[in-house]
Formats: C-alpha cells, structure tokens, sequence
C-alpha cells in the first residue's frame, strides 16, 4: 500500500510501496502538481518500473514547464532501482 | 510452494504476502524479498496487460534448491510470446523521451541471474533464477 501525505510546506511524503497497483493513487496527486516540489521518500520501501513511470513522467512535466522535482532520504533499495534505470542521472536526488 | 491468483494488478498485495512468506520460511534476506517481490510484480503485470485472454489465474511458484531460488509465473491458456526475445529498450532515450513504460523486463533481466521461457500445452511458464551462493 502507498500512503501519500502532503505537507504544509508543499512537501510530499511517500512511504510503503509504490507498485502497479498504487499508480492511480500516485496520479491523482502528482498529475495536477504545476510547481516545483520535493518529494520526500525515506519510508518508501519499495518502487516497482510502474512507479518509476509516473515519476518519470511527472519529472519530464515539470521540467518542461520550468519547475523543479527533486527526491529526499532515498533508500538503498529504491535508489538502486534509480541506478539500474539510470534515472539517477535524470532525477535531482538529495 | 506454489499458489494461483487472479490475473489482475489488485492481486499484487496478496502475491507479495506470498512471496513474503515463502521468504520467511527460507529464512531470506530483505535484498532478496525485494528481488522476488519486484521480479514477480513485473512479469505479472505484463501477464495482465498483454495476455488478458485465457484463464483467469496466474501460478506463481517458489522455491529453493540447491543453492538456487526460482521464480515462476505460469499463465494459462494463452498465445505464446517468448520475453526473453524482446529487444533491448534504449533506456536513455526512454529516460530522455519522459517514457512511462518499458522498462520493467529490462530491470528484472538485471536483478536475477537467469531469466527463462517456455511454452507447453498452451501455457506460458517464466522462469527467473537468482543464485543464493555466490
């Protein structure tokens, strides 16, 4: 299950999993997003090619409007995924 | 240990309490729960989004054996299509491009050690091997 919290700073936290079955959830937060944000992921656990899709695609969105997505408190497991993607030459990570 | 569900993605949450518990009792670490979970989500979800037709079930089946964890998906009644001959992606224009989707074979082919198919009496069985002694 992927939970999503939204913070009063404009950060999001995303923790649980983030599979193919959590995209649509993942969408309605992400697709309307028309500023730049930091997505916070220290209690995400896990992130399957599904999930990587809708951040891909929103990077790609903001980026092409100006904006800026950048991913905090990454886990091993999640940035290795990144890594064999190669969208940890894509994605700003802190 | 081997058990079948539904060929849709709501069936993820289950598969990975399968998967979880099998893990459990081979006594596996975390890095290798994550390589099964995400090794059988990927495979599974192509099942459902490309072969809809056939039976409405999936086997997924797991198990240790000489030094080897095996991972197999058997989805039934369908038309054949070998995975393992699909080209490569070009996961930098794909990354460049903001593609949504094709990279999933790809990340799996990276994460275990062998990656098989085979087709018999109109089943499609994958089979992934990931080597436990290195």
């Amino acid at each position: 299950m992927l939970n999503i919290e939204l913070k009063e700073n404009g950060d999001i936290v995303l923790s649980g999993r983030f599979d193919a079955s959590q995209v649509e959830k993942a969408q309605e937060v992400l697709e309307p997003l028309a500023r730049s944000v930091s997505i916070d992921l220290e209690k995400l656990d896990y992130i399957s090619s599904a999930g990587l899709g809708i951040f891909i695609a929103t990077y790609k969105r903001l980026s092409d409007q100006g904006h800026k997505m950048v991913l905090k408190n990454v886990s091993q497991y999640v940035l290795n995924v990144f890594q064999l993607s190669r969208l940890d030459k894509v994605f700003e990570i802190e | 240990m081997e058990r079948t569900f539904s060929k849709k993605i709501e069936s993820l949450g289950e598969i990975f309490s399968f998967a979880e518990e099998f893990a459990a009792k081979s006594k596996l670490g975390d890095d290798l729960v994550f390589k099964i979970n995400f090794s059988i989500e990927e495979v599974f979800t192509n099942m459902v989004k490309y072969s809809p037709e056939g039976s409405e079930d999936v086997a997924v089946s797991l198990d240790v054996e000489k030094g080897r964890l095996k991972i197999e998906l058997t989805d039934f009644k369908v038309d054949k299509f070998d995975i393992t001959k699909i080209p490569e992606p070009d996961i930098d224009r794909a990354n460049r491009e903001g593609d949504k989707g094709g990279r999933g074979l790809f990340l799996v082919k990276n994460l275990v050690d062998d990656l098989g198919y085979c087709y018999e009496n109109g089943n499609s069985k994958i089979t992934m091997t990931i080597n436990l002694e290195k």
